[in-house]
């Protein structure tokens, strides 16, 4: 760290250097939270599917739960004290009038601001909610279960699509400024289980599915998909006419998919147990090997990236642990135990460096590091 | 009676031994850490070398499974990319055994080559020559389309036909060879054989331990076809064993 200051001085490091050493740091020594914690609620067991804080300031958490539920709690800590009992603040639930029927499998706010999220739930329905109300203004209803959306990062502010992935094989791209579906992007047979949009482009979306494959589109043509990603590394059948190859990404189907490194790689996760890491340009697969790696959830899992650290971490449920790797070695940096049961999600909290991760035993578990904290005080 | 008897005298006679092989245990030890370095065609030959030790005549080309190379060289990463360099630059030939991931078997080029014309039907030896330098040179997969040899390669049915039976190519699905070996079932019968015996013989000992260097002299002539240092590897390799460093070598130890 001295050294680093020096660097800074003599002009050789830039200054954003130094918070990216203190949060690499930081999340290098994350543990489970001693002052911090969200309490269940319910006296039985209610399995986690998802969570997200909000974008613009990480002070709302929004969970979503296999009974159909939505939660809402406030993480961030504004109270003088170090311990934090995080307060619930709205429920909507499986018997309220607007509430979701089934597992509530995905959720997101808006990428923009805090004015909106989006939840959408094996009850075949995608829901709008207005969080100054707190209701659902519009309902989008399915021919399938929806097991995975992503909202695009939407560079110009107005303009936000969602792909929703639904079941035999169906990927729908929705506008949420008409309301309505623009395109069905169709290749896949089967349960589609992840996607991903691009950080570099807006059009480019990546999608995984029970069917093994990793498919790359731009939704701006209408054709087909731009290519499907092959483990093996042989010659890519150009792209003419991709429906011929029967390339696969695993062995097992895909149950996430993200890009890393600004959109310039794509990490995939099978139930083959493996992690790939893919160039996003070329479609090659970079040959990376992630130790220790065990996922045999039918259902989607939620990955998530480190932000503004210098080597890029990955945080990925494996079992009853969170494995967190360097993306770019594939080394297991970290194994965040704790929870009682195989994990579903984990959303990383850039603002505080805290991880969340969602399990099926019903437990939000907050993983922050705190040996800087006590020795403070 | 009698029998406890030859089992006493067999558990100390290698307590006699001991300061005789003391010297030898220390030389294999010396061999490990040498070849723990980032290359994967050095780590290649080296796990050949084990195969090449006992003179033997194999029905197969001395083969090197992928996750065998894991146990010598310390990082995964290092070994898949540089075994697509070795493929792209026709060294070698990965090839699939089964449905199975991970069962990936890596073996020269040149020793496919001089293994199917010295041993294989002579008189084909003008087809091999073709196949080697026409077809597995110009592919980078683990299998080739039979349009593929039929139409860009010229190959006629009998041709191909020829090298199924050679054991060069094997049907995967209707129209989709995968690229073999000759022998490659007696191969796999050998390796699960002796596999078997060790993780018996490493689950029965006390805390599912031994070390390997105890390992490698108990005399397993008959259960082991191949020798004892290349199904350690495989063993180590392939997540069948956890293995644990100690002052008095490596210590291999049964997973569940």
């Amino acid at each position: 760290m001295l050294k680093l200051f020096d660097k800074v001085r003599a002009g050789i490091e830039k200054p954003s250097a130094v918070p990216n050493a203190v949060i690499t740091n930081r999340i290098s020594r994350l543990n489970v939270s001693s002052l911090k914690n969200i309490s269940p609620d319910e006296a039985f067991i209610v399995s986690i599917q998802h969570l997200q804080a909000d974008p613009l300031e990480g002070r709302f958490l929004l969970s979503g739960r296999s009974d159909g539920s939505i939660l809402l709690h406030q993480i961030k800590n504004i109270s003088p004290s170090l311990t934090y009992q995080c307060k619930r603040l709205w429920k909507c639930g499986k018997h309220d009038k607007e509430g979701h029927r089934y597992s509530v499998e995905c959720i997101r706010w808006f990428p923009n601001d805090t004015g909106l999220f989006v939840s959408a739930a094996f009850d075949k329905r995608l829901k709008i909610w207005d969080t100054s109300s707190m209701r659902c203004v519009e309902t989008i209803s399915y021919e399938g279960k929806i097991y995975n959306f992503d909202l695009s990062p939407a560079k110009r502010s107005d303009n936000c699509s969602v792909a929703v992935c639904c079941d035999k094989g169906i990927v729908s791209v929705f506008d949420i400024k008409s309301g309505t579906n623009v395109h069905t992007l169709k290749h896949h047979v089967g349960d589609v289980l992840a996607c991903n949009w691009s950080p570099l482009d807006e059009h480019i979306l990546c999608t995984g599915g029970a069917d093994n494959k990793v498919l790359l589109w731009d939704t701006r043509s209408a054709k087909n998909c731009l290519m499907s990603l092959n483990r093996s590394n042989s010659i890519q059948i150009t792209i003419s006419n991709p429906c011929v190859n029967n390339f696969t990404a695993h062995s097992g189907s895909v149950n996430s998919v993200k890009f890393v490194k600004n959109g310039l790689k794509l990490i995939s996760c099978g139930t083959d147990n493996v992690i790939r890491l893919w160039d996003t340009l070329s479609g090659k697969n970079e040959l990376v090997d992630y130790d220790d790696f065990v996922n045999h959830t039918k259902r989607s899992v939620h990955v998530d990236i480190s932000r503004e650290t210098t080597p890029e971490f990955i945080y990925v449920p494996s079992g009853d642990t969170v494995n967190v790797y360097n993306v770019a070695t594939g080394e297991l940096v970290n194994k965040l135990k704790g929870h009682f049961n195989s994990v579903n999600c984990c959303f990383y909290e850039p603002f505080q460096c805290e991880l969340y991760s969602g399990c099926i035993d019903g437990l939000i578990m907050v993983w922050r590091d705190e040996s800087t904290e006590v020795v403070a005080f | 009676m009698s029998k406890r008897k030859v089992d006493d005298n067999s558990s100390s006679s290698p307590l006699k031994k001991k300061t005789s092989h003391s010297s030898t245990a220390e030389n294999q030890n010396e061999i490990l850490p040498e070849v723990s370095i980032n290359d994967t065609e050095a780590a290649l030959n080296f796990i050949k070398q084990t195969l090449a030790d006992k003179k033997r005549k194999d029905s197969f080309p001395a083969v090197i499974f992928v996750h065998q190379l894991y146990d010598v060289v310390n990082n995964k990463t290092i070994v898949n990319r540089q075994l697509e360099t070795l493929r792209n630059e026709k060294k070698i030939v990965l090839i699939h055994m089964g449905s199975d991931e991970n069962m990936k078997v890596a073996v020269f080029l040149k020793d496919l080559k001089d293994h199917v014309l010295q041993y294989r039907n002579v008189g084909e030896a003008l087809l091999y020559n073709k196949f080697f330098d026409r077809v597995l040179t110009n592919t980078t997969d683990y299998g080739i389309s039979r349009n593929d040899l039929l139409i860009k390669f010229k190959f006629s049915e009998k041709d191909v036909r020829a090298m199924v039976n050679a054991g060069l190519l094997i049907l995967r699905e209707t129209g989709i060879f995968w690229f073999s070996f000759p022998s490659a079932g007696i191969f796999m019968r050998k390796i699960i054989k002796g596999r078997q015996a060790l993780m018996n013989l490493i689950r029965k000992r006390k805390f599912r331990e031994i070390l390997q260097i105890e390992l490698e002299k108990i005399p397993m002539r008959k259960q082991l076809e191949l020798p004892i240092r290349y199904h350690i590897h495989d063993l180590v390799g392939g997540n069948f064993v956890k293995c644990f460093q100690t002052s008095s070598g490596r210590l291999l130890q049964s997973i569940r």
